[in-house]
């Protein structure tokens, strides 16, 4: 009997089969009530609740996605254009900012080097960063941002200098403005901000963008010799 | 929906990787709650359903259709959850989980008398409740073949081409799966002898 219950679910008894069954069902309580038992399991299967995917999901999806696509196509990299030199900072009233400082080094060695990941410095003296360039051949660029939302928590930035690993280079929080230090070689860099672990801004005072295959725009920085 | 999946593939083949969240916009409540029924709890589900799609953004050049999207997307987060279960059952020394499946595979005795209520009459959200329940503590293969079929209304066919089982063997299992939840709902059902739960 276990058997004919099983082919009865599953639909697999023929017509002589599925008569001989119910006509046992019929004159069997016993038979009749595990028979209603088997059904409403699967009445009550088909009654469960449907979770919904959590607020947010298909963001968090597409996040990744973009991610992936940045370290898979990867931006061109130009080893030597334009130097970047001085500051570029618009002020505390502006919501967000990026600057970016270049400090010169003497004699460079290495100026042909490929170019590998940023080294990330977030405590470190002028002094000790032109010594440290002159001898490496990189530069010292500064990157500082200034989110519109200030119950913001956590801030990376995202780019071909760290393989656009999303955790690589977190920026530090010093009086509403977050930064870090970046060692690059001489290069066209692209990057973008990420705010909380879920939302990528373009650097909105980056002189140069590219557009990133996903409606939005990297900044482009450019690191000369 | 089928007929505007394809059209999106399309659209993200051609390299339209924003079109992409249309398609996980359209699935992710199945693939969610699918993995959600297989893993148990929600941020593994989560975790599972975005690798899933992730995956499927990967592979998507070369989708030719022979299956659909959905049906595709869903094959992915089965092998995931599968993955995940294999892991845990490494990991963990002790689970309910483990112990159940042991039990089906080595032929133990599977007691399912404490799921029983004593009481004659429960309330259909209450039996919901005890099905949910018992449904978390089937084993993996099991709980696998009820969700998809019995739930998600997935033929067996499907099933058996998204994970290489037979469909015989998947009746097995959905068989006693549903011997397994009648028990657990069922004050008086008789003991579940050994050998009707080796998988």
């Amino acid at each position: 009997m276990d058997a004919l219950f099983a082919r009865y679910f599953d639909g697999d008894l023929n017509d002589r089969e599925a008569r001989e069954f119910l006509e046992a069902i019929a004159v069997d309580p016993r038979l009749e009530k595990e028979l209603r038992e088997f059904e409403r399991v699967l009445a009550l299967g088909k009654a469960l609740p449907f979770p919904k995917a959590p607020a947010g999901f298909t963001e968090r999806v597409m996040a990744r996605i973009s991610l992936e696509k940045k370290r898979e196509t990867g931006p061109e990299r130009k080893p030597f254009r334009l130097p970047v030199f001085g500051i570029r900072w618009a002020g505390v009233a502006v919501a967000a900012a990026a600057i970016v400082l270049a400090y010169i080094g003497g004699v460079y060695t290495a100026r042909n080097r490929p170019v590998t990941p940023a080294t990330t410095v977030t405590d470190i003296s002028p002094g000790f960063a032109n010594q440290a360039a002159a001898e490496s051949g990189q530069r010292y660029v500064r990157l500082a941002y200034v989110p519109t939302n200030p119950s913001v928590e956590k801030v990376t930035v995202v780019g071909s200098f760290n393989n656009w690993d999303p955790e690589a280079t977190p920026l530090r929080r010093q009086d509403g403005v977050w930064s870090t230090i970046l060692v690059l070689a001489p290069g066209n860099y692209e990057y973008m901000f990420f705010e909380n672990g879920a939302r990528w801004v373009t650097d909105p005072l980056a002189v140069q963008t590219r557009d990133d295959g996903f409606g939005g725009s990297n900044a482009v920085l450019e690191v000369g010799t | 929906m089928i007929d505007q999946d394809e059209q999106i593939v399309r659209a993200v083949q051609a390299g339209r990787t924003e079109a992409f969240a249309e398609l996980v916009s359209r699935h992710k409540d199945r693939v969610y709650a699918i993995l959600l029924r297989l893993v148990g709890d929600p941020d593994t589900a989560e975790e599972l359903a975005q690798e899933a799609f992730v995956r499927a953004w990967r592979g998507i050049g070369g989708f030719q259709g022979q299956a659909l999207f959905g049906t595709w997307l869903v094959q992915i987060a089965i092998h995931l959850a599968r993955d995940r279960m294999r892991e845990r059952r490494r990991s963990r020394t002790v689970s309910l989980d483990e112990l159940l499946e042991r039990s089906a595979d080595d032929s133990v005795l599977v007691d399912t008398r404490f799921r029983r209520d004593q009481l004659s009459e429960v309330s259909d959200n209450d039996m919901m409740k005890r099905l949910e329940a018992a449904l978390g503590g089937l084993p993996p293969s099991y709980r696998e073949v009820f969700v998809l079929h019995h739930i998600e209304d997935v033929p067996y066919e499907e099933i058996a081409s998204m994970t290489g089982d037979s469909v015989g063997s998947l009746k097995v299992r959905a068989h006693r799966a549903r011997k397994l939840l009648r028990e657990a709902i069922s004050p008086d059902a008789e003991f579940v002898a050994p050998e009707d739960v080796t998988d």
